[in-house]
């Protein structure tokens, strides 16, 4: 099996697109879900609050949603840039 | 020692890694969801169908990762490695990693929805609908980075 260097520094690129992807996501997944629940909770407790409750929701779900996006923008400059 | 050979044993690590990962967020999420629809029954008795119906709907949706895993791995196990270039060797362990990975965190955020609306059901029947709602809403964006997964785990396996 020959490769050059130039292959060797795309294969880490590669490997590295998934390591950023992948532990990129486990964040936000966790944050934003633990929002929408307590969001939940809260609209069970105080039903007349709830348009108020599901856009502050929306809002810090969106916050916590960027470094997502960051990890998707990594991702896909190490696949297709680099 | 040929690439095909080397590609193998970089897709099969890699499946291994997906679907073990990515079945772990899953099972912690729904697992919880669970936990919070049988406190209720225990505390509401009465709204027990309603609390059965939202906890599986929850739980559907924080399954939906796992399965996304499930993909991967299968297509990495069932690829056909007879012309696979060198670069493909790390793009397949990657793609595994980063599916499972990725299916952690959304998995474990929509089981907390879930249950957290179970829990609010269980208090307060009558907004059911509204909590339903907020809690799909909610769980669509947090599936967001679990599609983010999948979609650089399709790239790196089928356009690499």
């Amino acid at each position: 099996m020959a490769f050059s260097g130039a292959d060797l520094v795309r294969a880490a690129a590669l490997l590295g697109a998934g390591i950023s992807m992948g532990f990129g996501a486990i964040g936000p997944g966790v944050g934003e879900g633990f929002a929408a629940g307590k969001a939940c909770e809260a609209i069970g407790r105080n039903p007349k609050e709830a348009g108020l409750l599901t856009r502050t929701m929306l809002v810090g779900q969106a916050v916590s949603e960027s470094t997502g996006i960051y990890s998707l923008v990594v991702a896909l400059l190490l696949i297709f840039v680099v | 020692m040929d690439i095909s050979l080397y590609a193998k044993v970089a897709a099969f690590l890699g499946a291994g890694m997906a679907m073990g990962f990515g079945a772990i967020g899953s099972g912690i999420g729904e697992g919880y969801a669970a936990k919070k629809a049988c406190e209720g029954m225990g505390r509401q008795p009465s709204v027990a169908d309603e609390l059965l119906r939202t906890m599986l709907v929850g739980q559907a949706v924080a399954e939906s990762t796992g399965i996304y895993s499930l993909v991967i791995a299968l297509l990495l196990l069932f690829y056909d490695f007879s012309n696979v270039r060198f670069i493909q060797i790390p793009a397949f362990f990657s793609a595994g990693l980063c599916m499972g990975l990725g299916a952690m965190g959304p998995g474990v955020g929509e089981g907390f929805a879930a249950g957290k609306a179970c829990e609010a059901i269980a208090r307060n029947p009558e907004t059911a609908p509204i909590v339903i709602r907020t809690m799909l809403v909610g769980q669509a964006v947090a599936e967001s980075t679990g599609i983010y997964s999948l979609v650089v785990a399709l790239l790196l396996i089928f356009v690499i």
